[in-house]
């Protein structure tokens, strides 16, 4: 093997499943550096997107208390008769209590602990290593969780329900005080590895929570009163995203996902009948 | 017709001579581009690749031509026995070769033969088979076996 240049060697390892790998650092200090380089983990990141059977679950499977599963649907056909089948694997757990999976972005998590703490930290549980977030002073909100390609760093995204109303956004129209009492968001940002959260200020609409997160070309996504809205990574700034006028608004039964790489609004209630369409 | 028939010379660096159709050399990106550039009428020498692995990348491209009809089924069954019948040592070196040729395919196919023989061994399974010297300290192989225990028993 160390007649092969680096190059080929890491085009080999980037073969490999995340098990694999895990163990491979352990084979020589050669390999343990080159599996740890930003070249190699875009390379392998790269190479399974397309094709990535493996996933992490999160099990209730204590009061208060979830826990992490490494799953993989691959399919080997030497060892199991040539059918699929699923392995999971229970992943270690972070040091912080009564945490829930909120979000997750290149494999990393995004996870907030319950009241009172509202704790946030990212997660990576492959190699544990673990960042504490500073602490927000607002009541926990829609936590979300992207790359910026831009400036190669991560980002947090907390929108949260504004408690009181008062007169002058910064950003959006202006509103009574008596109507935005329940539809007022105000919006944090947090670079990951800085101190401190940035108050981009107030949008007038309430976000809705949701499921999953939509990330979508450096976008995250949410619905919010009436509206889908954008956040761009990059430049920090919302905007609205065209909605469809074939579908009555009725926001109870909507659902942004993402499928195939692409963002998708469900609507739930005519899904099965082909009910979707892209954005 | 004649076009198809054209023979592309190539020279391995023990000095064996092997007369290649154009079809079948333009399966090397790299014969590709000098053709493109008329650089290819004369013999081209391969100053780091043998006669045998040269034989062995001209069956596997010759395997490509003429199959380019079979199904892609047929296509992978003839790979994987092209790929098993070669050993490690050879291996290594039809990958340095397929690079530098740029015969992408058959990067693929070595490059991942080698990640399958990789797969589900143990690092010192791993390191007697590929000869890896292990240069870390018993405490160092213990913390980053602490550290991916995850992956350790993923067998279980």
């Amino acid at each position: 093997m160390d007649r092969l240049p680096q190059e080929l060697v890491l085009e080999i390892l980037s073969r490999l499943p995340l098990p694999s790998l895990g163990q491979s650092k352990s084979v020589c200090r050669a390999w343990r550096i080159l599996i740890q380089d930003r070249v190699f983990v875009d390379k392998h990141f790269k190479r399974t997107a397309d094709d990535d059977s493996t996933f992490i679950l999160q099990v209730a499977n204590q009061p208060n208390q979830n826990c992490l599963y490494f799953g993989d649907f691959s399919n080997n056909p030497d060892e199991n008769d040539g059918k699929a089948m699923m392995i999971t694997k229970r992943l270690s757990m972070p040091p912080i209590l009564n945490f829930h999976l909120v979000s997750s972005c290149d494999g990393f998590l995004c996870l907030r602990a319950t009241y009172p703490s509202f704790q946030r930290c990212i997660y990576n549980p492959f190699t544990r290593d673990y960042i504490d977030l500073p602490k927000l002073s607002h009541r926990a909100g829609n936590l979300e969780f992207g790359f910026d390609a831009t400036t190669k760093k991560y980002k947090v995204v907390e929108i949260s329900l504004k408690r009181t109303t008062r007169r002058g956004f910064r950003r959006g129209r202006q509103i009574t005080a008596a109507s935005s009492s329940s539809s007022e968001s105000v919006v944090h940002v947090l670079t990951v590895s800085s101190p401190t959260w940035r108050n981009l200020g107030s949008l007038p609409f309430h976000f809705m929570w949701q499921n999953s997160q939509v990330l979508v070309n450096g976008k995250l996504h949410w619905i919010a009163t009436e509206h889908i809205m954008s956040f761009d990574l990059a430049t920090e700034e919302f905007k609205e995203v065209p909605m469809p006028d074939c579908i009555g608004f009725n926001r109870k039964f909507h659902e942004l996902v993402v499928l195939r790489g692409a963002c998708r609004l469900f609507h739930l209630m005519t899904m099965l009948k082909n009910g979707r369409f892209g954005l | 017709m004649a076009s198809t028939l054209k023979k592309i010379i190539l020279k391995s660096c023990d000095g064996k001579i092997l007369e290649v159709e154009e079809a079948v050399a333009v399966q090397s990106q790299m014969i590709k581009n000098m053709i493109e550039d008329d650089c290819a009428n004369e013999e081209i020498p391969l100053p780091d690749i043998t006669g045998e692995i040269l034989s062995m990348i001209i069956e596997y491209c010759k395997m490509h031509v003429d199959g380019e009809n079979n199904s892609n089924n047929e296509l992978i069954a003839r790979d994987a026995d092209f790929i098993t019948r070669v050993d490690l040592n050879t291996l290594y070196y039809l990958i340095v070769a397929a690079n530098f040729l740029n015969v992408k395919s058959l990067l693929d196919l070595t490059c991942q033969r080698v990640a399958d023989i990789i797969k589900g061994k143990s690092p010192e399974e791993i390191r007697l088979t590929f000869n890896i010297k292990n240069d870390f300290t018993p405490e160092e192989e213990e913390e980053i076996r602490k550290k991916n225990a995850w992956a350790f028993d993923y067998k279980d």
